[in-house]
């Protein structure tokens, strides 16, 4: 027997002070009563003392107790105590329900597979006895408890009733592996769940068992039944539509289309692409039984839009014919060289394709949103983002200490992004300027005299100052020289020499390339922006989507917008080991609702306080002529 | 408290007719009624002779006697007097306690039983006078002609109510001074006049009333039910007392009670009254068929059909 409502501590918790205040309630009610009487000439006169000795005195103990006891048995129906379910009797039994994409297609004969499901679990139910206790679990790639475990069952079709097919592929030994900790949990085993454990029910999946990769081995589950529905039914669907930025041709688009053919015979389809709505062309592609096919063209264009990849024929799965995403607008970096001709700046600029210099004579051509690039020799002014190069003490933004000749650099700030991956020890610029550094001024390099080159952080303002120019004939042709003016640019604008991709793809566990990225380099947002959760693993990183949306994933040199709009459909078959039970269960011999204490237990506390209220309580009348003479007698005699 | 509004079943009535008031002493002077006396008078009865004296009423001489031996001898016969009936009602306070409910009260149970006394007297045309009273007499309603009359009895003692002390000796000094031919005098109360009875019943024997007390006392006017702290308040005097009610206060209240009974009991005995306890828990018909006739010998019986 145990208490579903309040635990022991809680219920004596309340029973206790309640308890005292009844005492206490019990001896106030009872100090003095009036009563009127025919006449006090017989009544023994006693010493007040006396009185007052018994004045505390309980008078009518079996009130006391009776009530006591009432309280007891309402705090005990309100904690509601339920027959030990792991006695011989209930047992403790899970079903998962499978709620993955396949479920949502039809079987051969055109029947929906989540009803057919639901009325295998529905049936189940009705077969089993009302006694045990019963969790749903919702099967998908991430597999969560829908109901707990319990003993409603109209609670349990609700639930039943009102699932939805998802967008992810089966987890089946996911469902397996949450099945079996939330066992162990309500049946309190730390080791293996022995078949002869009491309490100890069935494990039942319903579905069709087309689940992803991992082969769903139920484990140490010691029952586990299998209630198999129709096979789902498509012919070729579209699996991922992919288009990779080229970052040598701004506007240049790798597409690569991946398709499968879920028919055991093979397939040709007409696949059609359409940008914004119009027609781009169409590919024709023969896929293998029960296998993927993939094909990829080149998508020139500067402009965002639609690309839609769509088979000619429709099948069954509708969300599978159709694969959108939308391509960006090519971004480019903006560099306008003030003081400077285009010689000597060409190596320099060459670093990027998105790169877009443009070199003016004044000031008055320049544009806010670009990059400035003060080049020597120019009249050097304020910018939001600025590259200055041998800029002169008296009009930069940087102060001058000095100047050196032909003396190599030596000290690089190895952890500052303008110094990462120069290894040059023999730059050694003809003339150098030495910068006097602020404080927030953070040195990139620096030679013994003072710093070389400073870079400045100041709100969403970011300069940084070379003490030499980077075109100069002492510079241009070493290979720090590019370097740097690349990581100078990419400091400015974080943007410029960052890869881009989009994809579209199933829901589920995905998994992202991210070479060379730090933790603090990763972001992963949803299409509201809210941040998900993921892991790093190696130089990948993976979080799970179950449902579908647009993400956004970041790494220190990528960007990938992924569509997850496909479902994913399995096609794995689920092979389950000998001793898996298959079908229904005959129906329980008990099918009686388990007997609940707690109506009954209200009752006779209702009686009992009757009993006591007719025996004891004010409302009775045995006083001697009360009942006429109450308006006649000081307020308050009976 | 007000009497309830009916008083006896029909079936009660019916059973009733059986009865007759008696008396145990004999009233000289009163003719007319259903119940012979012990003193000679006009009857049809005869009774015994007795020398002439002068004034006797010359019709009464046995002529038959005088012609034989030559004396004139007086027949007597008995005579059949009418009786005054009067019941005196307690409409004091405390006649309203005693019971646990309304039924079981003093005072509806007085007015069942003087409803009751009533209906008999009238069915044998006697006269029947309700006297109500508490710390003095209250408005009288005299009652003859039959049972038709019944019903304004009934009336009558529908409309009592409760209320005031209990006194007994300005009622009883009031109830001589204003009947004073005696007779049948039926007293239903508690008693409780903290002044005693005594010479109240004194004054009522001594003029020549033949009273019967019918004690009444309700189940808690003996057994208090009660136990614990309580605070007792008078029904009359509302006076007020603080007590620990247990098991031996309580049988104390009950040894003092049937003290006050037995000392009732003994001045009325002193008194040449007749006394008579009777619970309101006794159902009426058992208080009217067996108690007050085993009681009262002489009071209440069937009528002894074959005596003239």
């Amino acid at each position: 027997m145990g208490l579903l409502n309040l635990a022991l501590g809680q219920l004596l918790g309340l029973f206790l002070p309640v308890a005292g205040l009844l005492v206490a309630l019990y001896f106030y009610d009872r100090s003095r009563r009036r009563v009127l009487v025919s006449t006090l000439r017989f009544w023994p006169r006693r010493p007040a003392p006396a009185v007052r000795q018994r004045h505390r005195r309980i008078q009518h103990p079996l009130s006391l107790i009776l009530q006591l006891i009432a309280l007891l048995l309402l705090l005990l129906a309100i904690a509601d105590p339920r027959p030990a379910t792991t006695g011989t009797g209930a047992r403790h039994r899970v079903i998962l329900l499978d709620t993955s994409a396949a479920i949502a297609l039809p079987d051969e004969d055109g029947n929906s597979l989540m009803i057919e499901a639901k009325e295998l679990a529905l049936r189940y139910l009705d077969r089993i006895p009302s006694r045990d206790r019963v969790l749903l679990i919702e099967a998908d790639g991430a597999p969560t408890v829908r109901v707990p475990f319990t003993q409603d069952r109209d609670g349990l079709r609700d639930a039943i009733l009102s699932a939805e097919p998802g967008s992810t592929a089966l987890d089946l030994q996911a469902a397996f592996d949450l099945a079996e900790g939330t066992l162990r949990l309500a049946l309190d085993v730390d080791g293996e769940l022995s078949p002869g454990l009491a309490g100890l029910g069935e494990t039942v999946y319903v579905g069709p068992g087309r689940s992803s990769g991992r082969p769903g081995r139920p484990g140490t589950l010691p029952a586990v039944r299998f209630l198999e529905t129709g096979a789902p039914s498509d012919s070729i669907g579209l699996l991922a539509l992919r288009a990779h930025a080229d970052p040598s041709e701004p506007g240049k688009w790798d597409v690569e289309l991946v398709a499968r053919n879920y028919e055991a015979s093979a397939r040709s389809t007409r696949v059609e692409f359409l940008f914004d709505g119009r027609p781009l062309g169409h590919r024709n592609l023969t896929i293998a039984p029960a296998a993927e096919g993939e094909l990829a063209f080149t998508l020139r264009t500067g402009q965002s839009g639609r690309l839609t990849a769509r088979t000619a024929e429709t099948d069954a799965h509708a969300a599978n014919n159709e694969a959108v995403i939308r391509i960006p607008s090519v971004r480019r970096t903006l560099l306008q060289v003030i003081g400077a001709s285009e010689e000597g700046f060409e190596a320099l600029t060459a670093s990027g394709a998105h790169i877009k210099p443009s070199f003016v004579a004044s000031r008055d051509e320049l544009d806010e949103e670009a990059i400035h690039v003060w080049a020597r020799g120019g009249q050097a002014g304020l910018s939001q983002r600025a590259i200055y190069l041998s800029p002169p003490g008296t009009v930069s933004p940087f102060g001058e200490a000095g100047s050196v000749r032909d003396r190599p650099i030596k000290g690089w700030s190895a952890s500052h992004a303008l110094a990462r991956g120069v290894r040059d020890p023999d730059l050694a610029p003809g003339r150098a300027r030495v910068f006097e550094s602020l404080p927030g001024d953070e040195i990139v390099a620096e030679i013994p005299e003072g710093p070389v080159i400073v870079a400045r952080e100041t709100g969403e303002s970011r300069i940084v100052a070379f003490g030499f120019d980077l075109a100069g004939e002492s510079v241009r042709n070493r290979l720090a020289a590019p370097l740097l003016f690349a990581n100078a640019v990419a400091w400015l604008d974080s943007g410029a020499f960052r890869s881009e991709s989009v994809e579209a793809r199933p829901p589920g566990t995905i998994e992202i390339e991210a070479p060379n990225s730090s933790r603090e380099q990763i972001a992963v947002r949803s299409n509201d922006g809210g941040s998900v959760p993921w892991i790093l693993q190696g130089e990948s990183v993976r979080f799970f989507a179950g449902r579908r949306g647009t993400y956004r994933v970041s790494t220190a040199d990528r960007d990938v917008t992924l569509f997850l709009s496909q479902a994913e459909v399995p096609t794995a078959a689920w092979e389950p080991p000998e001793d898996v039970r298959r079908g229904l269960p005959a129906p329980a011999a008990s099918g009686a609702k388990p007997w609940l204490p707690w109506p009954w237990l209200a009752a006779v506390a209702a009686l009992i306080l009757l009993y006591d209220w007719i025996r004891f309580g004010r409302g009775r009348r045995p006083r001697a002529g009360s009942f006429q003479q109450a308006e006649a007698r000081p307020e308050g005699v009976r | 408290m007000r009497a309830p509004a009916e008083l006896l079943s029909r079936e009660t009535l019916e059973k009733l007719e059986r009865l007759t008031i008696r008396w145990s002493q004999s009233f000289r002077g009163r003719i007319g009624g259903d119940i012979v006396s012990r003193y000679p008078g006009v009857g049809h009865e005869f009774l015994d002779h007795r020398n002439f004296q002068q004034g006797d009423d010359l019709r009464a001489v046995n002529w038959r006697a005088f012609m034989r031996l030559e004396r004139l001898f007086l027949k007597l016969f008995r005579s059949e007097p009418r009786i005054p009936v009067r019941i005196l009602i307690d409409t004091s306070e405390s006649m309203a306690c005693g019971g646990t409910d309304p039924d079981e009260s003093k005072f509806v149970f007085a007015c069942r039983l003087a409803a009751a006394l009533c209906y008999v007297g009238l069915v044998r045309l006697e006269t029947i006078v309700l006297q109500p009273f508490g710390s003095e007499l209250a408005k009288s309603f005299r009652a003859h002609g039959g049972r038709l009359r019944y019903a304004q009895a009934a009336r009558y003692i529908s409309d009592l109510e409760t209320g005031g002390g209990t006194s007994f000796q300005r009622p009883v000094r009031d109830y001589l001074m204003k009947y004073r031919v005696p007779g049948l005098t039926f007293i239903l109360s508690d008693f409780l006049d903290p002044a005693g009875l005594d010479l109240p019943l004194e004054h009522l024997g001594g003029e020549g009333h033949e009273v019967h007390l019918l004690h009444l006392a309700g189940p808690a006017d003996r057994d208090p039910p009660w136990r614990g702290e309580l605070e007792l308040f008078d029904a009359e005097s509302e006076a007020m007392m603080r007590i620990s009610l247990d098991d031996r206060s309580a049988r104390e209240y009950s040894e003092a009670y049937d003290r006050f009974c037995s000392d009732l009991e003994e001045h009325a005995s002193r008194s040449q009254a007749h006394y008579l306890h009777l619970p309101t828990t006794t159902p009426l018909e058992q208080a009217l068929f067996q108690q007050v006739q085993a009681t009262q010998a002489s009071s209440l019986r069937a009528p002894e059909r074959g005596r003239v």
